[in-house]
């Protein structure tokens, strides 16, 4: 009787173990890669000796070795997205004779970093400029600054925040492909019928628009959402930005309690307790972002925060038409237009495995990806804004839905990164889930800031 | 001697996949627990530091009680309905292999399609749910936005699906022998009685299994809230943990330290306090159901 309880017992045990223990060992199978990206990097160094003046085509200076090499690059894109990568990976093939690039399209950021760290992952992926800092830290990427300097490689027309977001304690780790930041999108029709001339400029012009925008449903949950509250990610941290905020003081300190952010909480609150928050929360909640039930393309929203891939996913990958919508500058804080057009930016980047295989094959296909003429295909085919400047006047380019508003504000100074440090994804998560609690009206914006700001000096 | 190393050799490629894929991993896991480790960088050693840490981690805590949650109420609900399922499936009814299919086939279902067909009955404002609540008169909650009401929905989710545990309660109604049925028939037993003084002690065995199985898949509930999470939060990377974290799990936020924040060392810690947990709570269960499962036989 004893042994034969203590034989299930241990049975029991022996169970338990082998099914908790092997959950830390576990795989992934999420789908976490959408085309947006809502946070950047910026570093406090601020020049590198990276930028060249002479333009020298890429992989010319490499001696020449007998046959070609192969490069392993995986990207995070998929179906049409990837066959438009998998044309300029043959194009780059047949326009040299070192290297050939093999392409594998693998949309899961997870699966990528747990190939590199197994030393079996790619020479060469893409990633998003809010990771830079972190990989960065951990040594998992390259830094490329040798190779720009031996390829005399010119990043001079790089737009500056794009190029900074790939760069960690002063070294270039990761090159911009395209550069992303959010602008407000509005419906025209919506404004028209509510008498609203022009899109709002200033906080206090978006609050008074939203309401006189938002349509009220008999049982009180919202027909049409009047507020920019949904998707809330792309609010939180661009609209600090925009109110004149800034996540890191120059030297490097966290400052999530800042001005932008108490701002933009309060904002959003005032609007949610007109409305209700439990309304606001179920609309959000029963929305689908960018698919043909997406709330501002269903004529759901008067207002949204977007980037640029917006116009072209609506217009070709969707094929939707007749949405007639404007686009301005995020709303800035009241009586201060010396900080009109702010936001926050990142960018698509490319970066080349510390443990990579064939480094120079890499670094090939990279320069050759983020030339010209090579990164202007990327972008018009994927609908983006490239992060050189200087090809803006492309007429292909022009053909990109929104391109020239968004061409336009590229430049503005006071688009902000987000700040490179590496607890990035820690330090975002801990701002988005304060801002959360303040704004469902669970914490006073003050004390929710108050305790990021806590939690932020431990962040390691 | 030489019948034991052919045993071995036959038995090998369970034993190297043992050792190689199942001990290994659990020991290291349990080394790494006491290192910061990224899986870039060598592992450095830094004592229970990961431990303290995870103690003053507001997010492991918050997990800690949101998997609670599921476990304790998911466990029960579970239970009594896979039963309460069992027990009708087991009448003698015309058509009982149809319904049977019915009741097993969400099981089949990848929990992956269930999934997404479930967020889109509790969509807050166009599921089928909801206009069913409201054409009631009842309050329509936001099921999957509302931080009161994600565990919930996770629980309905999860009672939908409990097909397999329903086949082994019905198993073992019909290993109950007819002749205790029978004979309390003759006694003028009610259903009730017969139901509390035969059927109940006759499956014990199996609720005992049942409810060990059951705790120990809430305690590692994963799948169902990874795939809610990602289906609204996916706009972005890592500030996923569902409305207020209500849907912050324990094996998601695990998941969170180690592919998401690199923290392989802050993961393993957490795997073995989960280990530990489910080991007590397993033999506390053990223990306490001494009494009350009656083994046949014994």
């Amino acid at each position: 009787m004893v042994t034969s309880s203590w034989k299930k017992a241990s049975i029991g045990i022996m169970i338990t173990a082998l099914t908790s223990v092997a959950l830390a060992g576990c795989g992934s199978n999420g789908s976490n890669t959408s085309s947006s990206n809502n946070s950047g990097t910026k570093n406090a160094a601020d020049t590198t000796n990276s930028s060249s003046s002479t333009n020298t085509s890429s992989s010319s200076t490499n001696e020449t070795k007998k046959g070609r090499s192969d490069v392993n690059f995986w990207y995070l894109w998929g179906g049409t997205e990837g066959e438009n990568m998998e044309k300029l990976i043959a194009e780059f093939n047949s326009s040299q004779d070192l290297y050939t690039v093999k392409g594998l399209s693998v949309p899961d950021m997870q699966k990528v970093i747990v190939a590199l760290s197994s030393g079996n992952g790619p020479d060469i992926t893409d990633n998003f400029s809010s990771n830079t800092a972190s990989y960065a830290e951990k040594g998992i990427l390259e830094p490329l600054d040798d190779y720009i300097a031996k390829d005399n490689y010119d990043l001079s027309d790089f737009v500056q925040g794009a190029l900074k977001s790939g760069q960690y304690n002063g070294k270039q780790y990761a090159l911009p492909i395209n550069v992303n930041f959010y602008m407000m999108f509005y419906n025209k029709k919506m404004f028209a019928d509510a008498g609203i001339a022009n899109p709002p400029t200033t906080a206090s012009e978006l609050l008074d628009d939203a309401i006189k925008l938002t349509k009220v449903n008999d049982d009180k949950t919202l027909q049409v959402m009047g507020f920019p509250d949904f998707p809330l990610v792309y609010y939180v941290n661009p609209m600090s930005f925009a109110l004149g905020g800034d996540f890191a003081t120059t030297d490097g300190k966290l400052t999530p309690n800042n001005p932008g952010t108490l701002a933009a909480i309060n904002l959003m609150k005032q609007y949610r307790d007109k409305f209700g928050v439990d309304n606001i929360t179920k609309f959000n909640s029963s929305a689908k972002y960018l698919d043909a039930t997406d709330p501002f393309i269903s004529g759901h929203q008067a207002i949204r925060f977007d980037g640029p891939w917006f116009g072209n996913t609506v217009k070709n990958a969707l094929k939707i038409e007749g949405l007639d919508y404007g686009i301005a500058p995020l709303p800035g804080p009241d009586g201060q237009p010396n900080l009109a057009g702010g936001g926050e930016v990142s960018a698509s980047t490319f970066f080349i495995a510390k443990n990579a295989k064939n480094k120079d094959g890499a670094w090939a296909f990279m320069s050759w990806l983020m030339s010209k003429e090579a990164m202007t295909k990327f972008n018009t085919m994927f609908g983006n804004l490239p992060a050189r400047t200087s090809v803006y006047n492309d007429p292909g380019l022009q053909n990109i839905p929104d391109f020239k508003v968004f061409a336009d504000a590229a430049t503005n100074a006071n688009l902000k990164s987000f700040p490179a440090v590496s607890v990035q994804t820690e330090y975002a998560k801990l701002i988005s889930d304060q801002f959360e609690l303040a704004v469902n009206g669970k914490e006073t914006a003050e004390q929710a800031l108050k305790e990021a700001d806590e939690k932020a000096g431990s962040l390691k | 001697m030489r019948n034991t190393l052919k045993g071995l050799l036959f038995a090998s490629p369970w034993l190297i996949g043992f050792l190689g894929l199942t001990l290994y991993p659990i020991v290291m896991s349990f080394y790494y627990g006491f290192t910061s480790f990224n899986a870039f960088q060598p592992p450095k050693f830094v004592g229970l530091d990961n431990y303290t840490e995870l103690f003053h981690d507001d997010l492991f805590w918050k997990s800690m009680r949101n998997t609670l949650f599921i476990t304790l109420l998911g466990t029960p609900l579970n239970l009594a309905f896979a039963l309460l399922a069992a027990l009708l499936l087991n009448l003698k009814v015309r058509g009982m292999a149809a319904y049977r299919t019915l009741f097993y086939m969400p099981t089949i279902v990848p929990i992956a399609a269930s999934t997404l067909l479930w967020i889109w009955i509790l969509n807050g404002q166009y599921g089928l749910l909801n206009t069913l609540l409201s054409k009631l008169g009842l309050y329509a909650p936001s099921w999957l936005g509302d931080p009161v009401y994600t565990k919930p929905s996770l629980l309905i989710m999860g009672v939908w699906a409990v097909g397999n545990v329903i086949v082994i309660f019905l198993a073992a109604l019909q290993d109950v022998s007819a002749a205790l049925y029978e004979a309390a028939e003759i006694d003028g037993a009610s259903t009730l009685r017969k139901f509390f003084h035969i059927t109940l002690p006759g499956i014990s065995p199996i609720i005992l299994f049942q409810l060990i199985m059951q705790l120990i898949n809430g305690f590692q509930y994963f799948s169902q809230a990874y795939l809610v999470i990602g289906s609204s939060g996916g706009l972005n990377g890592a500030q996923i943990g569902g409305p207020e974290n209500s849907l912050l799990l324990y094996a998601v936020y695990l998941y969170h330290n180690a592919f998401y924040y690199l923290k392989m060392g802050k993961a393993s810690a957490m795997a073995w306090l989960m280990f530990i947990c489910v080991g007590v709570v397993t033999w506390a269960v053990f223990k306490g159901a001494k009494k009350l499962v009656t083994y046949g036989g014994e």
